[in-house]
């Protein structure tokens, strides 16, 4: 386990960097500690730099991650004006020959990329921001919407997300066969030695390492929280020596995850039952 | 929501269907300005009243059928309706494509619809295209006297204007808005160089941020059919409704600075000044106190 510990100071994962390449435009809605949301845009310059706004044009208040990417700008889907990566409005199709003016800007928020994930910081003041080691071995896997407050996925991780045995159970009822994190745990002899640890002051990362002699494999979830009482696992692996098929392993796996975590809010119930 | 204490919209008619959606037997229960209404027809004529919750007969309320549609007034002493003297001309066509519900202000369905710009975007290669993006100078005003909203001399290139045009070519344009929710373009007749198409907007605000949308057209157009042109009327409304529900906020900011106008926005900004001159504030953005 070698992350170090860093002061996330209100910062939450957002997405993850694989899901957002160069051109690409997402809507996604902060939620900070009050539960107060501002709808956003993120989407990524053709210099591979990503960028996070308010999801509004400023013109006529249209949400722009209705846009497309046309001459490295964002472009607005209503009436065409494309702002460029400083947020200014480079061009107004229906005055072409026009200077557009510099009050017409959109609104920037704080965003870090680090560890493989998009960081947002909305609302406070943006303290010093994640700062992960990079990881090139690290597989962007997906991001998993659960139905559930954050404290209760929080919970709920904590209870079941590494029980070998009510995984395995939980596979065999649901799935009707040996499942799939524990054909990954198999294929890479892993029986010895499982870590799961959650980590900086607003447990927004959990990192679960597995080792044994003949290789060890790695899960990072960034966690966000969503409005509406749902959660975002924003979820990476890693496995060595890697199995075949590692990234269709994993989904498996989080759909059952996700199964436990939304059947299991009170800690009893479903899992109960497995064992 | 309940019956908006706005009075500059009470005092107005508000379309809310056409003559053909409230037969006899057959009363429409519907909702107007936060106000649930029952209209019924009689073989006198037709009659509308405010319901309470319990869907009681509150009050009667005013109302008048003209131009294939019906409308209502919650106030006592409404403001005339417009007159479109063109219902009395020989040889037009009225066609009406049904209603289209959108959740958005009435006042951003409304400025939407004055708007030029959008066409080669969200109409895209109907009523406009790139690189014809470009708005030219017009005009925009409001008549004093009719209190009425007016933009003129507005073009714009379009690949196919209406059913009946061929190919692309310089439209005309007349914008008239003659009460906060009821608006009017006059457009370049292909069949008649010396006429005016007319396509209307009537929406009915149910709520602040929701709203049953009324269209007709007044068309001189022998040959395209019926089916053809509530087609075409539907799909430019359903690219408008893309729009009109992803704004934010969803109510209008009629402060200055809010949004941020540019030339070819003269006729929303003159409708926004008009409605601020009018104290309208059923589907604005109520500003906070500091």
């Amino acid at each position: 386990m070698s992350i170090p510990a860093t002061n996330s100071g209100g910062w939450q994962p957002i997405a993850l960097s694989a899901e957002l390449g160069p051109g690409a435009i997402a809507p996604n809605t902060l939620v900070d500690a009050n539960g107060q949301t501002r709808e956003v845009v993120l989407w990524r310059d053709l210099d591979a730099v990503a960028h996070l706004w308010d999801d509004r044009c400023p013109h006529r208040g249209m949400r722009l991650s209705y846009g497309f990417v046309r001459n490295g700008n964002l472009t607005c889907l209503y009436h065409g004006f494309q702002y460029g990566a400083d947020g200014q409005c480079r061009y107004i199709p229906a005055h072409p020959r026009m200077e557009p003016p510099a009050t017409l800007c959109t609104t920037a928020l704080a965003l870090a990329e680090s560890g493989g994930l998009l960081w947002a910081n909305g609302y406070d003041t943006p303290q010093q921001s994640p700062s992960l080691e990079a990881d090139n071995s690290l597989q962007a896997i997906r991001t998993l919407v659960i139905r559930r407050t954050t404290a209760v996925t929080r919970a709920a991780l904590d209870r079941a997300i590494f029980d070998p045995l009510t995984t395995r159970a939980a596979d065999r009822q649901l799935v009707g066969r040996e499942g799939a994190w524990a054909r990954w745990r198999d294929a890479c002899g892993v029986h010895h030695e499982v870590s799961y640890a959650w980590h900086e002051p607003q447990t927004r990362l959990i990192e679960i390492e597995a080792r044994c002699d003949s290789g060890s494999s790695r899960i990072r979830i960034g966690v966000q929280t969503l409005p509406g009482e749902r959660t975002a696992l924003h979820v990476q692996a890693a496995a060595e020596p890697e199995p075949a098929g590692l990234k269709h392993d994993v989904h498996a796996w989080l759909r059952l995850l996700r199964f436990h975590i939304e059947n299991d809010s009170d800690g009893r119930g479903l899992l109960e039952t497995l064992r | 929501m309940t019956r908006t204490t706005d009075t500059s919209v009470l005092e107005d008619w508000q379309a809310i269907g056409r003559s053909e959606d409230v037969p006899l037997e057959r009363p429409r229960r519907t909702r107007l300005l936060g106000q649930d209404i029952l209209v019924e027809r009689h073989p006198d004529g037709l009659r509308v009243f405010e319901l309470d919750a319990g869907e009681r007969r509150l009050r009667s309320a005013r109302v008048q059928e003209r131009y294939g549609h019906v409308f209502v007034s919650l106030g006592e002493d409404p403001r005339p309706l417009l007159e479109l003297p063109e219902f009395e001309q020989p040889g037009r066509r009225l066609i009406t494509s049904g209603i289209v519900t959108v959740r958005a202000s009435p006042l951003r369905i409304v400025e939407n619809f004055l708007d030029m710009a959008h066409f080669p975007y969200v109409h895209t290669n109907i009523l406009g295209a790139e690189p014809h993006t470009e708005v030219l100078p017009y005009n925009a005003e409001i008549r004093r006297g009719v209190d009425e909203v007016w933009a003129t001399g507005c073009q714009f290139y379009q690949q196919q204007a209406a059913m009946s045009a061929e190919g692309g070519q310089q439209i005309a344009y007349e914008y008239r808005v003659s009460s906060p929710f009821i608006t009017v373009l006059y457009k370049t007749c292909p069949e008649r160089a010396d006429e005016w198409d007319l396509i209307g907007l009537l929406v009915q605000p149910l709520e602040e941020d929701l709203c049953d949308v009324h269209t007709f057209m007044l068309l001189f157009d022998s040959s395209t059919p019926d089916i053809a042109l509530v087609h075409f009327q539907q799909t430019i409304f359903i690219q408008d409704r893309s729009i009109l529900e992803n704004q934010r906020p969803r109510l209008m900011p009629l402060e200055a600075g809010a949004e941020r106008p540019v030339r070819a926005d003269l006729t929303s900004s003159t409708y926004r000044r008009w409605l601020r001159a009018r104290g309208v504030s059923f589907g604005a953005l109520k500003s906070h106190p500091a």
